[in-house]
């Protein structure tokens, strides 16, 4: 899959009806599921209305998760291969991962405010989540710091793969101080059912859409430039 | 150069074979093949920019061409460049904080080579400032310390950005002089110079890079 | 291997923009902190741990951005490179150097610190042995982010991005270690998972370092 996908024309052609399908299945999916969601879904016993902010909350923490991985694959891709459309993706999937961490950030804290009382606890979860949002960030910034981007894709997918083996040791780690000065504050049986299902297909959809999409501009940016590309020069040798 | 100084170096063959090279949207060079062998000097000219680094760096095996193969070979056999070379870059690759004596010493003992550093101290001329930290050297004596590092690195091949740059008639003729015994005793050389009138080497073959206009 | 460690210790020993400047820093943090805070030792005991490890990753994050800046835009790292030094010798000797020139003085600045900040003797000791095992994985990512920017300049926010989220385990565990030392003794659960850490952080920096530096050549 991944050697099939190297080749930039391939990719191309692979976008060409990959992109409408992802958008489609968006779409559907997250039509479905806000329905299903905030509509068909019935109300918390104990929360009310806002337990439907878990519908957005969870598969965005997920995803949070899942992109990292994408990431991390990609990024060993890059540096092992060395393609570059593997670039392209980390640096897609690195700034979408960035905003579902940020989203999931977020509607945990109005999901805090209406649970807790506050909009912020430091409670583990949250916690290890803020960390993986600082190294999305990380990530991001050494693309955009690095004035050669050749060995911009170099660094980058170093500090990905050396993430990725701190990730764990984060969250073991803040699980760890946290049960130190407050109990585990997770009350809620969220129940996995359909309308959940729904959002996280959605959430993968866009992903894959995004994602796909943004390979696809980087790739036509590439070959244009080689387009432009002018020989400079002549060598020529003898002796004298 | 002292004849105590010089090594006497094995055949040996550096090969470009198609080498392609793409900066930004500028095709440095295209399908570029060489081959250098023991005792000769190939002298690359051209203007600045034209890519006369670019080549150096890829020969000295310290950047990757866009296309093309480089072989590097010793008495027939692929051999790490890193057994071959010695480069003089643009930068000199000196220690700001160390004297003339600590740079010498450092890399005689990187290179493991046992013979006294004064000698080679002597044969650059920079024996009255072996108390002199490098940053404070003239930028000709700054060159004249890094060619001390291409002798006592007796790597067989010499790959020279720019040598005679800054350098006094004096140190224009050291350089002559030290090329001439690296190849009498089998070393090769590959110079580059954007000076097109003053020939490196006496039995050069020069590789001209001229601008397409 | 020891010629090399020995150049890297002369080299930082004759900069002493690195190595004074975050044993000044250290101080001068400590002291304008304990100032804010109203200077009342009863109040300041409970927060010398957390505030010395943030002046210790901090004081030395700030040394990080220009570790290796030298030697690559010298060209000195590409001469050692074709000397036949690989890059894992370079990283580590890079690293040892570090923990001495850097770590060593902090260990003579701290019990200075504890009087200032009223600590007792057991505290002082949790601290430095918290210091000397969490140390290494400071300079561990210190470095690695160092040279990610050695071509740049202004880096030190790059520098502190890179490094502080990795390290964030290693200031809990340090913390915890200290807060338990009174009670488990030296060689408590928290310092145990601290020296695991260094452990993890130095096996994954090295090689990450030494490839880092290596992709300087393309």
């Amino acid at each position: 899959m991944i050697n099939y996908l190297a080749n930039p024309q391939r990719f191309l052609r692979f976008a060409k009806w990959a992109i409408p399908t992802f958008m489609s299945a968006f779409i559907v999916s997250l039509l479905l599921g806000l329905w299903q969601a905030l509509i068909v879904s019935p109300e918390d016993v104990k929360h009310g209305h806002a337990v439907r902010i878990m519908y957005v909350h969870v598969p965005a923490a997920m995803m949070s998760m899942g992109a990292y991985i994408a990431l991390f694959m990609a990024s060993f891709v890059s540096f092992v291969w060395r393609h570059s459309l593997a670039d392209y993706g980390a640096r897609a999937f690195a700034r979408l991962g960035a905003v579902f961490t940020a989203l999931c950030l977020i509607t945990g804290s109005i999901w805090g405010k209406t649970g807790w009382g506050t909009w912020w606890e430091w409670d583990g979860r949250m916690t290890s989540v803020l960390v993986l949002l600082f190294i999305y960030i990380a990530y991001l910034f050494i693309w955009e710091f690095t004035t050669n981007k050749k060995q911009a894709a170099r660094f980058a997918a170093i500090f990905a793969m050396i993430g990725l083996i701190n990730i764990p040791i984060i969250k073991y780690s803040v699980d760890w101080w946290n049960s130190l000065h407050q109990p585990a504050t997770r009350d809620l049986d969220t129940s996995m059912g359909l309308p959940f299902y729904l959002m996280l297909i959605a959430y993968m959809a866009l992903f894959a859409w995004l994602s796909t999409y943004q390979v696809r501009t980087d790739i036509m940016r590439a070959r244009k430039n080689r387009e432009n590309r002018k020989k400079t020069a002549t060598a020529s040798i003898k002796d004298i | 150069m002292p004849t105590h100084l010089t090594h006497q170096h094995h055949t040996h063959k550096l090969t470009f074979d198609q080498v392609s090279c793409i900066k930004g949207d500028a095709i440095l060079f295209d399908k570029l093949s060489f081959e250098l062998h023991s005792g000769q000097i190939l002298w690359i000219q051209g203007d600045n920019g034209i890519g006369k680094t670019s080549i150096l760096r890829i020969a000295a095996g310290l950047s990757q061409p866009n296309e093309g193969n480089i072989a590097w070979q010793e008495e027939e056999a692929q051999v790490n460049p890193r057994h071959l070379i010695a480069y003089q870059g643009h930068n000199n690759g000196l220690h700001h904080d160390f004297t003339v004596k600590e740079e010498a010493a450092l890399w005689a003992e990187l290179y493991d080579n046992a013979v006294p550093i004064e000698n080679y101290i002597q044969a650059v001329g920079l024996q009255e400032k072996t108390a002199v930290k490098t940053a404070a050297l003239s930028a000709g004596q700054k060159r004249r310390l890094a060619l001390l590092r291409l002798m006592i690195s007796e790597r067989p091949l010499w790959i020279m950005d720019e040598p005679k740059a800054s350098m006094d008639q004096s140190g224009q003729s050291l350089i002559t002089s030290l090329m001439d015994s690296h190849l009498a005793a089998g070393g090769s050389i590959l110079a580059a110079t954007h000076d097109q009138t003053t020939p490196l080497g006496r039995h050069a073959r020069r590789l001209t890079l001229e601008t397409i206009q | 291997m020891n010629t090399l460690l020995w150049r890297d210790l002369r080299l930082a020993l004759r900069n002493p923009r690195g190595w004074v400047m975050s044993v000044i820093f250290f101080v001068l943090f400590l002291s304008v902190m304990a100032i804010a805070l109203g200077g009342n030792t009863t109040k300041l005991r409970p927060l010398a741990p957390p505030l010395i490890w943030m002046a210790l990753l901090f004081g030395q994050l700030l040394t990080f951005p220009t570790i290796f800046q030298r030697d690559i835009v010298d060209g000195t790292y590409e001469q050692l490179h074709l000397s036949g030094i690989s890059g894992l010798s370079i990283t580590t000797s890079k690293m040892i150097s570090c923990f001495v020139v850097s770590i060593c003085p902090l260990l003579l600045a701290i019990p200075a610190l504890g009087i200032g900040y009223g600590l007792d003797k057991t505290t002082l000791a949790a601290i430095l042995l918290s210091v000397i095992l969490g140390g290494p994985a400071i300079i561990a990512y210190g470095i690695f982010s160092g040279s990610i920017v050695a071509k740049e300049g202004n880096a030190g926010f790059l520098v502190i991005l890179i490094a502080l989220p990795f390290l964030v385990p290693v200031l809990i565990f340090a913390l915890g270690g200290i807060a338990s030392y009174r009670e488990n003794g030296l060689w408590n659960l928290e310092f145990q998972a601290l020296s695991g850490i260094s452990l993890i952080a130095i096996a994954a920096a090295i090689p990450a370092t030494a490839a880092t530096l290596s992709s300087y050549q393309d």
